[in-house]
């Protein structure tokens, strides 16, 4: 068989791509390769695999579960990378946010001299505030879409050294990135199932949250990632 | 033993804020009291486009729905008691994880039945929202 990611030609029960390091799917309801294979010295893969002893490898009927042994990050890690990334957003918006301020007290200074120059110091200030959600939202799109599918972690997830894949071990396509995003956004809107979401990798036996649950992804320890964009 | 304990812990803070908005909150129609003392400000969003948020009414909602008003409760914002009936589930659910095996938490269903919650909440605050303003 050949390795859906660089086309490698992959012995039938290997779990890891010998060429690419990545995890081979497979087709559902094939059976599952033995693990762990290690025909010959490879290059290191692109995530870490359990030591052999792991109890439980593959999901048990009925639930979602990895179809090779993941890594799975600790729920201190993913909160981390939370962090991160949401304190990013903040940095970028403080500027705008010390903008918007001195364009409303402009404004304000302005109107008692002319009605016109108010007017325009307020629009203006209007406006920066109507980027605040648009930078949010593109930021995120970028770093959770965009950047995950390229290479698997998000700019907060390189530094707690952690990275999003599929139940192979492989990194999830640009549209389950979206999906996942999407599903997170919403069950975010939801004041408990939010913080549900956001709590449940404590007490799930792949330390998931209920939006990788969806479009079951998994957040494994990646030692390799580099925190920058 | 986090496995077990972290549900647990979720499940009783969940039911102890219930109890704490039905112990410590009443309302009416148009205002909610804490501890005695009128509580809460004005919406923001109201205040500024002249038109109620989708949240608005929630706390006299809850409080109302806690204190067995869901007529009431249910004009002010139908999320109101769905929240308090989805803050129940989950604590109950997280207390039969906390109790069963550890893969209860990876259940297919447990997952799906979130996710149409979700879905069922967001249509019902933004389908109220709609005719508020409508």
């Amino acid at each position: 068989m050949f390795c859906t990611r660089c086309g490698a030609t992959i012995a039938d029960t290997s779990v890891f791509c010998p060429s690419c390091g990545s995890g081979v799917q497979r087709p559902a309801g094939a059976p599952p390769a033995a693990f762990p294979p290690a025909p010959t010295p490879v290059p290191p893969p692109l995530f870490a695999p359990v030591a052999p002893a792991a109890p439980v490898a593959y999901a048990s009927p009925g639930t979602v579960g990895p179809s090779v042994p993941l890594d799975c990050a600790s729920w201190g890690s993913r909160v981390l990378a939370y962090i991160i990334d949401n304190l990013i957003v903040l940095v970028l918006v403080i500027p705008l946010a010390l903008l918007a301020g001195a364009l409303g007290v402009g404004a304000s200074a302005l109107s008692s001299v002319s009605n016109a120059g108010g007017n325009v110091m307020a629009s203006s200030c209007c406006c920066v505030l109507a980027l605040f959600p648009v930078l949010q939202i593109g930021f995120g799109i970028y770093n959770r879409v965009f950047l995950i599918a390229r290479r698997g972690y998000s700019i907060g997830m390189g530094v707690a050294k952690i990275k999003v894949v599929d139940p192979w071990g492989n990194l999830l396509p640009q549209s389950t990135c979206w999906l996942r995003l999407l599903v997170q956004v919403l069950l975010g809107m939801v004041p408990v199932v939010g913080i549900l979401d956001l709590l449940w990798p404590l007490w799930d036996q792949w330390k998931q949250t209920l939006h990788d649950k969806v479009v079951n992804s998994y957040v494994i320890n990646f030692p390799q990632a580099v925190a920058m964009p | 033993m986090k496995a077990r304990t972290a549900p647990l812990a979720t499940a009783l803070l969940l039911l102890a804020s219930l109890a704490g908005v039905r112990l410590a909150m009443r309302a009416d129609a148009g205002h909610v009291w804490l501890l005695g003392r009128l509580f809460g400000s004005a919406c923001a969003f109201r205040e500024h486009f002249g038109v109620p948020c989708p949240n608005c009414g929630m706390s006299r909602s809850i409080v109302l729905t806690m204190h067995g008003n869901m007529v009431e409760a249910m004009s002010l914002n139908p999320a109101g008691p769905l929240l308090v009936l989805g803050v129940l589930a989950a604590a109950l659910l997280l207390g039969i994880a906390a109790i069963r095996s550890r893969d209860f938490a990876a259940r297919r269903w447990v997952m799906r039945s979130a996710l149409a919650y979700s879905g069922v909440y967001v249509a019902v605050l933004i389908g109220h929202w709609i005719a508020v303003i409508g």
